[in-house]
């Protein structure tokens, strides 16, 4: 159950995304959200849509995990798309009770659920290509400026990888724990809400007993082997600009101008 | 003797349909017979630990069935809920999953889900609690206290307490000293003497699965590669040990002793049959 969370999860593989520096995937992607909102008429969407199925492509990630990532957004989908189809004004196609369906309506929703869907599938495709820690290792780089500024830059992206680092093994433990108290007959699927969430007791409390022990035993390892912070520590692996790097920035400043230039075609 | 579990052609793939998609368990049949003490041995990786989970329903299988007393566990959500009290299932580490106030009320968990009536699950608790060498006093502290290998008989003593008609253990006497692995040891024992339950536990070590148990499941990429007495299974000593598992110290002492030509037979797994061998090739009894 708790094995089919795909959000934020890495896929290795070989491919150019793959290889792709993740500080250029990041603004890459900071790039590509923006300019989903830039955008304007179908031509403009249309390219965005291309660029998304480009790299996908390229990716070599499976469709059918890209469209796994969506379900859980379809609620928001919908939702906005149908509020845009009521609320906009303009000339009236259908209208019932209290509520009327303008040209206008239908054109804003259908553009709202497409941003919507690019921007996750998108968005999923960089976790997907990209190992949580060389992502902290990007967002680190990204903000070193902010050093300057006494923003301790380095403790946060410690955090975020120890975090992302025991997401799997939580989920795992809590997978272990729920098991084990369902061989002693814990039922977790039935009865009402209070009942449900009595039932999570004996999962919570050694949930957290063993995640208070795994903090303290990384502490002392951390020590062990003196962590002291940002200062002065060197990596393993350097992140380095590469040929495949600058070509994508060429790529990205052609998106930025095509999306601009389509702009102002269509309108 | 009559089966208690039966597994037919059992399949287990994990992650399906995902680049992370792996086949742990791979067309796995066994029957286990009423009151037997057996004992499933592999590497890490093996799929054990998934195997077992199939047995009380815990996890469902890919492909194939498992039958407790005859019928498919898997039939409705109430045989699978029997299936959980019928087979108890003692995880790696079952002390990570104490959670109670007391010790008491930790053991009394199970038995308690099982919906009985409180003077049973007292006598159940109180006996269990004695098989496992848990003192009276213990039994008010928080579990929280206690040391690590009070706290495994603390973990056993609540499976105990369900009273399964098959117990079933995953590396059970895992991470304790040597005084702690004989009591555990000493505990399943008795509660089987006591109850006829039969047992099926997961072990790494040779000796331990030699000593305990009278039948050998050895198990290798996710297929039985071995079933059998433990003479049977250590009779193919060299195969186990070219697969890179281990055979008991013994074994291999009379393997070297067979290789230096002496009339010996390599199917000998406990120090005392060991002794009586080599008492009647050198003709004093």
């Amino acid at each position: 159950m708790l094995k089919d969370i795909t959000l934020g999860q890495y896929f290795p593989g070989e491919s150019v995304m793959h290889r792709l520096d993740p500080r250029t995937k990041l603004v890459a992607l900071i790039v590509y959200v923006v300019m989903l909102f830039v955008a304007k008429g179908t031509a403009s969407y249309l390219l965005c849509a291309v660029c998304a199925a480009v790299l996908i492509a390229m990716s070599r990630v499976a469709p059918r995990l890209i469209l796994k990532s969506l379900k859980p957004v379809i609620v928001i989908v919908i939702f906005t798309a149908v509020l845009n189809m009521l609320y906009t004004p303009g000339r009236e196609l259908v209208s019932f009770w209290i509520f009327k369906i303008t040209a206008e309506g239908v054109y804003n929703g259908v553009f709202m659920a497409v941003r919507i869907i690019m921007l996750v599938a998108v968005t999923s495709l960089l976790t997907y290509t990209t190992s949580p820690i060389a992502l902290t290792d990007a967002i680190e780089h990204l903000l070193s400026p902010l050093k300057k500024l006494k923003v301790p830059v380095h403790e946060f992206a410690m955090m975020m990888t120890i975090a992302l680092r025991f997401i799997p093994t939580l989920i795992e433990e809590t997978d272990k724990i729920m098991s084990a108290q369902k061989a002693r007959g814990a039922d977790f699927e039935s009865g009402n809400l209070l009942r449900r969430a009595k039932a999570l007791i004996p999962v919570l409390v050694p949930l957290f007993v063993s995640a208070f022990r795994r903090a303290d035993e990384l502490a002392v390892a951390m020590e062990c082997r003196l962590y002291h912070g940002g200062e002065g520590r060197t990596r393993l692996n350097v992140l380095r600009f590469s040929r495949l790097d600058a070509a994508a920035a060429v790529l990205v400043i052609c998106f930025v101008a095509g999306v601009v230039l389509l702009n102002r075609v269509s309108l | 003797m009559e089966n208690i579990l039966v597994v037919e052609n059992l399949s287990h793939i994990y992650s399906a349909g995902t680049p992370f998609e792996k086949k742990a368990v791979d067309g796995v049949s066994l029957s286990v017979r009423r009151g037997e003490i057996a004992a499933l041995i592999g590497h890490t990786g093996s799929g054990k630990s998934t195997l077992i989970q199939h047995f009380n329903g815990l996890l469902r299988p890919s492909e194939g069935r498992v039958l407790i007393n005859g019928e498919d566990i898997f039939e409705s959500k109430d045989t699978v809920r029997a299936a959980r009290f019928a087979v108890g299932l003692v995880f790696q580490y079952p002390e990570y999953q104490l959670f109670e106030e007391t010790v008491y009320k930790d053991i009394a968990f199970g038995p308690g889900n099982m919906g009985l009536d409180s003077a049973e699950i007292d006598r159940r608790v109180r006996e269990s609690a004695q098989i496992a060498g848990i003192a009276e006093d213990v039994l008010e502290k928080s579990p929280f206290e206690l040391s690590g290998g009070q706290k495994r008989r603390v973990a056993l003593a609540g499976i105990f307490a369900m009273e399964p008609e098959v117990l079933v253990l995953d590396e059970p006497m895992a991470g304790l000293d040597p005084a702690g692995r004989e009591d555990v040891f000493r505990f399943i024992k008795e509660y089987k003497e006591r109850h006829g339950t039969t047992v099926i536990f997961v072990t790494h070590s040779m000796e331990d699965a030699a000593r305990m148990a009278e039948r050998l499941i050895v198990m290798r990429g996710g297929s039985v590669m071995l079933d059998g007495t433990p003479a049977e299974v250590f009779a193919h000593a060299e195969e186990l040990i070219a697969s890179g598992l281990d055979v008991p110290q013994v074994t291999r002492v009379f393997m070297r002793l067979r290789e230096l030509g002496a009339p010996v037979d390599t199917a000998v797994y406990t120090v005392p049959q060991a002794a009586e061998l080599l008492l009647r090739l050198k003709g004093v009894r």
